[in-house]
């Protein structure tokens, strides 16, 4: 079906090409601008983080201490029984650094009112999975404590 | 087509009156003649401006503004952030062409006398504006606080000093103490990011609607020819023959700025050494060469006055005469000609030229 | 009722309800998070990657490199003024049109 009269005047169509082109110009320059703003400055987590064994021994049984990993916060409790376990002390419902309650053994995060127990599997609140585990293992005269990505192999919680 | 643009133009009139604005702007008429193509340098100017206030800001997302941090935040946008030696390059060369082209405008409407009555004020914003801009491009490469910045820091906040009376404390505002130091940097990371770039855009607002209340000054020489000849002066109208004019304009311009920053990427100084000495050959950027190539050439005293204080002195007064020129050159005011003043701007603008090849070639 | 004794009533209905918002701000949990007992910090000594070991202060001679001219860089400027030169050809084209529409008197027929 032929139209008697076009949909599109020439010079608006003429129009329609300019604004075109000078869009794509836009386009084009955007992209640079773009990348730029999207910077992904991978903070590197070290390999591993080792603590003298005279810091753990001042770590008396059911009670915890922080510990530096990287730029990750890091809790190291010393069980009742005198385990010694790792976790990073970022709460997973919004990255707050939970405690340690040593009269309910839990790990609390205040933020939310979030819980951990003791092997750091999320047991109450919001928090949707358990805490990060480090493998903690004595090497020689020192603790090394390890992020399961980084160095050792992944440990699962109970 | 036609029943939605119309539909389109009812809908924004009555929330935006928009019809009231594009009548406005339908009626601008810009002159053409043979002085036309200086009109053009305005527009130019506010498409380096908008590209600054982009890159700018762009910038800020990584540079970290304290003395220990911002030469390797420096470094970093130019070797590990995606396109950053790009940004930071046309950053830097559209401040140069902002700079070059501010100086065209400024001696163009200088030696057309287009500061007569009733453009008194759009001169009066505009050497405002001149001056904000030069402290931009001053304030602007001091911030990779590297060498060179260094220095410009120094001799820079110097001069001031030498002014009477209050020198010492214009000189003390400006470093932030009696020296130069981290207090400076954040002084003049301050005046590069905040004061100036608001100030020039509440100058700016008032340049523009003074220029659209005015509309374009005509060269005196212009109009008498077109008296004597009787014949009217043609003119076209802004919308749309001089916004296609000054948009293939702006296109050309962006292609150059790109081109210098791809070709000739801004370079990095090296670290700050508070200890050494001024490295040989030290100069200021382009713009203040002229500057730097008089005050080279004053002798220790002149006449018992110290030569330092004299060239500021001389220079300032210059300055002065220029701003003033509306109400000084009563000439042009009854717009007669005005063969001083013509004079006066062909001589600054040839000791400008001659003293910046000079301070760069030698 | 008469009017008297609704007013009274109405009177110590009202400072009932004063009385019990006081009591009810006195007696609320405080505003301010309840201090936790501070837990010890202990030192820990980081084994770095050896992908991190690089990133460190960025020489004079990373920033020269980053400076430099590549062919791509070249590639893209000649695909930006390529389309400058198409936008400033169909602008002048534009142009051409509306000179004759000037010259016809379109434009000054809407003034």
């Amino acid at each position: 079906m032929k139209l008697k009269e076009s949909l599109l005047s020439r010079r608006d169509f003429f129009t329609g090409l300019i604004y075109g082109s000078l869009g794509s110009i836009a386009a084009y320059l955007a992209y640079p601008v773009v990348r730029f703003l999207y910077y992904e400055k991978k903070q590197p987590l070290p390999k591993a983080v080792t603590i003298t064994l005279a810091d753990i021994e001042k770590v008396s049984p059911n009670s915890a201490v922080y510990f530096q990993y990287g730029y990750l916060p890091g809790i190291l409790v010393r069980t009742e029984s005198g385990e010694l376990k790792a976790f990073s002390a970022k709460c997973t419902h919004l990255d707050c650094n939970v405690n340690y309650k040593p009269d309910t053994k839990t790990f609390h995060c205040a933020c939310h009112d979030g819980y951990f127990d003791i092997s750091g599997k999320n047991i109450a609140g919001p928090p949707p999975s358990p805490l990060l585990a480090f493998t903690v293992k004595q090497e020689g005269d020192v603790m090394v404590i390890t992020h399961p990505e980084e160095g050792g192999e992944k440990v699962k919680t109970a | 087509m036609e029943e939605q643009k119309i539909q389109v133009k009812k809908a924004l009139d009555e929330r935006f009156m928009l019809g009231a604005l594009i009548d406005l702007a339908r009626k601008k008429l810009v002159p053409v003649h043979k002085h036309t193509i200086w009109y053009y340098m305005g527009a130019l100017l506010l498409i380096l401006f908008m590209i600054q206030m982009v890159t700018g800001p762009i910038l800020l997302f990584y540079y970290k503004p304290a003395a220990e941090t911002a030469y390797q935040s420096v470094a970093e946008i130019m070797v590990k952030v995606p396109y950053g030696w790009l940004l930071r390059s046309v950053h830097h060369w559209s401040s140069n062409l902002m700079i070059l082209i501010a100086f065209v405008h400024f001696f163009s409407t200088f030696l057309v006398k287009a500061y007569r009555r009733p453009r008194e004020f759009t001169w009066l914003t505009g050497m405002v504006m001149f001056l904000l801009v030069l402290f931009l491009g001053y304030t602007g490469y001091t911030l990779p606080f590297d060498e060179r910045a260094f220095f410009a820091l120094n001799v820079g906040t110097d001069m001031p000093g030498a002014i009477p009376v209050v020198g010492q404390y214009v000189l003390e505002f400006l470093r932030g103490g009696a020296q130069v130091g981290a207090h400076t940097l954040n002084r003049f990371f301050a005046l590069h990011v905040g004061v100036l770039p608001l100030a020039l855009l509440a100058v700016l607002a008032i340049h523009i609607i003074l220029v659209q209340m005015h509309g374009m000054s005509i060269p005196l020489s212009i109009e008498k020819k077109a008296k004597d000849e009787k014949k009217k002066i043609p003119a076209k109208p802004m919308f749309p023959h001089f916004v296609w004019h000054d948009a293939v304009n702006g296109l050309v311009l962006v292609g150059l700025l790109f081109t210098l920053a791809i070709c000739i990427p801004s370079e990095l100084g090296s670290v700050i050494d508070y200890l050494k000495p001024a490295p040989v050959g030290v100069k200021p950027d382009w713009f203040f060469l002229w500057v730097y190539q008089i005050l080279k050439w004053i002798p220790t005293y002149v006449l018992g006055i110290e030569g330092e204080i004299v060239g500021i002195t001389g220079l300032a007064m210059v300055a002065a005469v220029i701003f003033c020129a509306p109400f000084v050159d009563w000439k042009s005011q009854r717009n007669e000609r005005s063969p001083l003043f013509t004079a006066f701007a062909v001589v600054s603008l040839t000791v400008f030229l001659v003293c910046t090849a000079i301070g760069f070639f030698f | 009722m008469k009017h008297s004794m609704k007013r009274i009533l109405a009177c110590m209905l009202q400072a009932a309800c004063a009385a019990l918002l006081l009591i009810s701000f006195c007696a609320s949990p405080p505003a301010y998070a309840e201090e936790t007992a501070a837990m010890k910090i202990i030192p820990s000594r980081e084994i770095k990657n050896e992908e991190a070991a690089g990133a460190g202060i960025i020489s004079a001679e990373a920033v020269e490199k980053a400076r430099a001219i590549t062919p791509e860089r070249i590639y893209w400027l000649i695909g930006l003024w390529l389309l400058i030169i198409l936008a400033a050809v169909l602008i002048r084209w534009q142009l051409r049109d509306d000179d004759k529409l000037y010259r016809e008197g379109y434009y000054s027929r809407e003034l």
